[in-house]
């Protein structure tokens, strides 16, 4: 499982990479794991402002339907269109060509110690088993 | 959970697990697309000894089988099997099976793995006459070897392959043959729309077969098969899943069944509704949806006519083969070839009513 050492994650499965005030969004390889062939991804258009938690769009494998939740607080400024039209990259890379969005989050500074480090996380992934 | 005998095998091929039917079962190995289309295009195994087998014999064992069961029975050759019913007195559907006759006065029912306990229990509240109703299941280990390739695969596990017992076997027939020293049933069966094989074979012995299937296969490019490809195979098919397509408030005619009703055969369970029913017409059938865009459609999502709801999806899954999300539903006649909408999660997507299978075999 990898889990990179620059990104934040969720207990949902959601990694950010912060950039100033830019995030950038996806799922982690932990969850495309357990999702398997992922086969269809719908995400929220660009300029929605979206909460922390709040959805931001849904990942469907072959079996099953999964929710995907922002892990911080942004207006989204750009959506991944070419995950939209090979929502398989989520099985190749995760961290990579299979960004969802990416958020302009000016305020949401105090929201990220809410979110994991690659050690926390690789602890919660592995007592979830 | 209960294991099948095969458990650690499967373990050992790296599945992924999943609880069905109160079994712990491989949902996946290498991932469904890619088991599907290797059920598509060469061949795949799958463990399917969860599967109830329920052995009825004795003198009045053909009889009651035509009083369970709304196939004619009698029809059937000792190695020839069809494919049935058990219907409730309403005519709603308790599970469907195959009927496989065994010898003159032996019969074997293959039943649903979620049904087994049920379907045992009502054969022994129906039972007549003199006979033994027996429940197999748990001696009885059951793997099935899908696709094109699959015939000469397991002519080599049986052969020599030119001698091979099971060469020129025809679809829905079986025959008794022999396995290390032991008989195993191999039948021209299966829920894949593949040429394919069922094994049945003591519960003990069933891993020697799976390994000596995979060993045989190996240069066919065999690969293991899990729950998941089972069911996008059978509905890409547009066979029906007990549980989905149909219940026991269900009668089979509006699942395009007509052709395994056999009104005329004599009394069975059920034959009074399903007359009742036939004569007035039936409301529904079972449909198949092509959807034109990308999404996938659900169990249970609405479908739409212009602005009505007219049905809801029984099976919605993504079709491997058609790289497209695929739907069955019962829908009234007359909504052939339309457009319609499947309304996913709040939002109405467009699909095209079609005949089933889905794929042309």
């Amino acid at each position: 499982m990898q889990v990179p050492r620059d990104l934040k994650y969720t207990k949902d499965h959601e990694w950010a990479r912060v950039e100033g005030t830019t995030v950038t969004v996806g799922i982690t390889d932990y969850a495309q794991d357990k999702l398997g062939d992922v086969v269809f991804v719908e995400l929220a258009e660009a300029g929605t402002q979206l909460k922390q938690h709040e959805r931001l769009g849904t990942v469907e494998s072959v079996k099953s339907v999964s929710d995907v939740f922002s892990p911080l607080s942004g207006k989204i400024a750009e959506v991944n269109k070419d995950l939209l039209d090979h929502p398989e990259l989520i099985n190749k890379e995760p961290y990579g060509r299979a960004w969802m969005v990416k958020l302009s989050s000016g305020n949401s500074a105090g929201e990220l110690p809410g979110l994991l480090d690659p050690d926390a996380y690789e602890k919660y992934c592995k007592e979830a088993g | 959970m209960k294991q099948t005998p095969l458990h650690d095998a499967h373990r050992k091929l790296g599945a992924k697990f999943m609880e069905f039917a109160g079994y712990d079962m491989p949902l996946q190995y290498t991932g469904i697309i890619d088991e599907h289309l290797t059920v598509r295009n060469k061949a795949g195994i799958f463990d399917v000894s969860h599967m109830g087998e329920i052995v009825i014999r004795g003198r009045d064992a053909l009889s009651l089988c035509e009083w369970l069961t709304p196939n004619q029975v009698a029809r059937l050759s000792p190695g020839q099997a069809q494919y049935s019913f058990l219907l409730n007195e309403h005519a709603g559907v308790l599970d469907d099976l195959i009927v496989y006759r065994l010898s003159e006065d032996s019969f074997m029912l293959c039943v649903n793995a979620s049904n087994k306990d049920k379907d045992y229990e009502w054969i022994r509240k129906n039972t007549k006459g003199v006979v033994t109703v027996e429940d197999r299941s748990d001696d009885t280990g059951m793997v099935s070897v899908q696709g094109p390739l699959s015939g000469k695969i397991m002519a080599f596990v049986f052969g020599p392959p030119a001698s091979s017992p099971i060469e020129g076997l025809q679809r829905f027939c079986f025959a008794s043959v022999p396995f290390r020293g032991r008989q195993v049933y191999v039948s021209r069966t299966g829920y894949t729309g593949e040429e394919g094989y069922e094994c049945f074979i003591d519960a003990a012995d069933v891993a020697g077969l799976w390994d000596a299937i995979m060993e045989a296969g190996r240069p066919y490019g065999i690969k293991p098969i899990g729950l998941g490809a089972r069911d996008t195979l059978r509905a890409e098919m547009g066979y029906p899943l007990y549980g989905l397509e149909f219940n026991d408030k269900t009668a089979p005619l509006c699942a395009g069944m007509g052709w395994v009703i056999k009104m005329d055969k004599g009394p069975f369970i059920g034959r009074d509704p399903l007359k009742a029913i036939a004569a007035q017409g039936v409301p529904q059938k079972l449909v198949g949806i092509v959807m034109s865009g990308k999404a996938i459609p659900r169990h249970q999502n609405p479908v739409m006519l212009k602005d009505r709801v007219i049905g809801e999806v029984t099976t919605g899954t993504y079709a491997p083969s058609l790289s497209r999300g695929i739907a069955m539903a019962y829908l009234a006649h007359g909504t052939d070839t339309a457009e319609i909408g499947i309304d996913i999660r709040g939002t109405r997507h467009a699909g095209t009513v079609v005949g089933l299978p889905f794929i042309k075999k």
